[in-house]
């Protein structure tokens, strides 16, 4: 017989964490994840970058590259939850929590992508994304988180519905544009030699989004995970 | 408590409103005394559905920890330890090492016991558990179930099966196109009474 | 209801020939600026539209009243319409007075976005039918309001070339009255158009809906 009393989940960080290790452990168990984003990305980087590609066009395509891998790899992250997210259902955790993980593992991945596109990139366009690689980690992060966002919000709610991996970049793209507006318009001043707080408008707007959004998918995620 | 019915005549949605999963679109639902949704609730409920709610490239074991510690048996090794209990009562050592999807479906079922019951609830809820079970399977998973019920653990299964119901249940209770009669002791299940029964339902 | 159509068809009738014929030449725009007629009704409409679909959209969220659904449904569509309208008025006006038949400023920008979200809205609406998918479609009309104000600020941003608003300013519309009248009449006209299609609509939902409830409940 279990051997424990409590029958009130732990905390929302430790259940948090728990959901995380096991969205990791799996994602690295299947490697889909690589065929679903990381080919996905390179392919683009490679297309988009057989073209004009110098300092000029390379910030649109780096941001191109991380939406669309963003918007075909969510949609497969919340195929792996068996019954549609059920098993997380039954379980007395808070909701919160299964949001913020799920978040949290989408926003992890999606940082990798960046990470190993990065010298691809910079090799096809420009090297200034190498020497500008601190400046760039802030405009990076943000977008990303708001990709991540976004994506997981929209992802969970349709993960029901069918051709999600169609529906998915539709429904993310135009909701993402203002923020993929400002990433690019970071990453151009920073990869043209600007400083940081040259860019704290785009900064700003990437914060502001990032808020916006996450206290969005906080307050509806009953709604998110419900049947 | 056995729930009868012919398939389509509801039975899943009325279990998965039981296990909370599914909000009812009239009146409330009381569990526990509780109206449903409460986290104490939750906390005393196993749900087995015929679809399999284990992570299919974890193993067997990584999933039981795994949803240990989802039910708060974390902190101080207590999940690991949790877990461990019920894996080694239900689950053969051979199984727990093994990645779900390669498990067959008997197997799969009986790792999908373990979890249900991983948190040791008092009411265990059960989604037509013999489908697809060959007959050794099938005898296996009867057993383990009997042995729970013995436990003093409350099973609530739904099953097209007559003989199903005879043989595991106490009462059984029949489900006609969304219609609940009154439940009656399983014995007095017979070709009349079933009848009767479904006329009731259909009111 | 009756009443509603005949006299939104008299506000047409009345408001177009005014605005055709009758209404005077802007001194620099020529011709091309009656469009103006129609595209500024179509971006009031467009607006209720959306607005009434984001209230539709919440309080069916919180409350999940289907008559709350219904509202968005149908909000969401006539949304989705008359956007269309002013993209295709605002192209066409643009091309002989700007020179160019689109720009990235930040109402043109604001306005596509808009169009894709809601369609997006009416796909997820199809393709996810029941309450599941009502519930999914609420979220995205509430989420397309609120990205609003987003895309207007990461679009002014870029660059902005519309016409600063003529008619709406703190200061009192800068239109003269011989023009003010009839873009009234216009936008009584449409308005009365919208209601129109509104009512109608939502009675088909109602009635669609009662239907399913008999049928579900035989």
């Amino acid at each position: 017989m279990a051997v424990f009393e409590a029958r009130r989940a732990g905390g929302t960080f430790t259940t948090l964490l728990l959901i995380l290790a096991k969205d990791l452990r799996v994602e690295w168990r299947t490697r889909e994840i690589v065929t679903s984003m990381g080919l996905p990305a390179l392919l683009l980087v490679i297309v988009l970058g057989a073209g004009h590609a110098d300092a000029a066009s390379a910030p649109t395509a780096m941001w191109v590259t991380y939406a669309f891998s963003a918007a075909l790899g969510f949609a497969r992250t919340f195929a792996l939850e068996r019954g549609g997210l059920s098993a997380l259902r039954l379980a007395p955790v808070d909701g919160a929590a299964v949001v913020l993980a799920k978040t949290a593992s989408n926003w992890l991945t999606l940082l990798i992508v960046q990470l190993v596109s990065l010298p691809v990139f910079g090799a096809l366009f420009t090297e200034q994304i190498w020497t500008r690689v601190g400046a760039l980690a802030l405009p990076l992060l943000l977008g990303g988180l708001a990709l991540a966002v976004v994506g997981t919000l929209l992802g969970a709610l349709i993960m029901q519905t069918r051709l999600r991996e169609v529906l998915l970049p539709l429904l993310m793209l135009p909701v993402m544009l203002p923020a993929l507006i400002a990433a690019v318009g970071a990453t151009t001043a920073i990869l043209d030699g600007q400083p940081v707080r040259a860019v704290s408008a785009q900064l700003q707007l990437l914060l502001a989004f990032d808020i916006l959004f996450a206290a969005t998918s906080l307050l509806l995620f009953d709604v998110i995970v419900e049947e | 408590m056995a729930v009868l019915g012919a398939n389509g005549s509801g039975k899943s949605t009325l279990l998965r409103i039981a296990a909370t999963l599914l909000a009812p679109t009239h009146g409330d639902v009381r569990i526990f005394g509780a109206a449903g949704g409460v986290p104490g609730v939750r906390g005393r409920l196993g749900f087995v559905s015929h679809e399999s709610l284990l992570y299919e490239h974890l193993t067997v074991y990584e999933n039981l920890i795994f949803f240990s510690g989802l039910y708060g048996g974390n902190g101080r090794g207590g999940h690991r330890r949790g877990g461990e209990a019920i894996a080694g009562e239900i689950v053969s050592a051979a199984l727990l090492g093994r990645r779900v999807r390669l498990l067959s479906r008997g197997q799969r079922q009986v790792a999908d016991l373990a979890r249900a019951l991983v948190h040791d609830p008092d009411l265990l809820i059960l989604d037509e558990p013999f489908t697809g079970l060959d007959l050794d399977a099938a005898a296996g998973l009867e057993q383990l179930l009997r042995a729970q019920a013995s436990r003093g653990r409350t099973l609530l299964f739904a099953t097209h099966d007559v003989r199903e119901a005879q043989a595991l249940a106490d009462d059984a209770v029949v489900l006609h196109q969304g219609h609940l009669a009154e439940p009656v002791p399983v014995d007095a299940l017979d070709e009349t009474r079933l009848a009767a029964q479904f006329r009731e339902a259909r009111g | 209801m009756r009443l509603l159509l005949i006299s939104a068809g008299l506000l047409m009738i009345v408001g177009m020939t005014w605005a055709l014929a009758l209404a005077p030449d802007e001194a620099i725009q020529g011709f091309p600026q009656r469009i103006m007629y129609v595209h500024v009704p179509s971006v009031l409409m467009t607006y209720l539209a959306l607005g009434l679909c984001f209230v539709g959209s919440a309080l069916f969220l919180w409350r999940g009243d289907r008559r709350w659904d219904r509202l968005a449904h149908v909000c969401g569509e006539l949304g989705v319409l008359f956007v269309t309208m002013t993209l295709a008025t605002g192209t066409i006006w643009g091309r002989p007075v700007w020179g160019t038949w689109w720009t990235w400023d930040a109402r043109l920008t604001t306005t596509l976005m808009l169009w894709f979200i809601y369609v997006g809205y009416l796909v997820v609406r199809a393709w996810a039918p029941g309450t599941r998918g009502a519930r999914a479609a609420a979220v995205i009309g509430v989420i397309g309001i609120l990205d609003l104000p987003l895309i207007h600020w990461s679009a002014i941003l870029l660059r902005t070339l519309h016409p600063q608003p003529t008619v709406f300013r703190p200061e009192g519309p800068a239109l003269p009255a011989s023009m003010l009248a009839p873009l009234g009449v216009n936008v009584a006209a449409f308005l009365a158009i919208f209601l129109v299609l509104l009512f109608l609509r939502l009675r088909q939902e109602r009635t669609l809906d009662r239907l399913v409830t008999m049928v579900e409940g035989a």
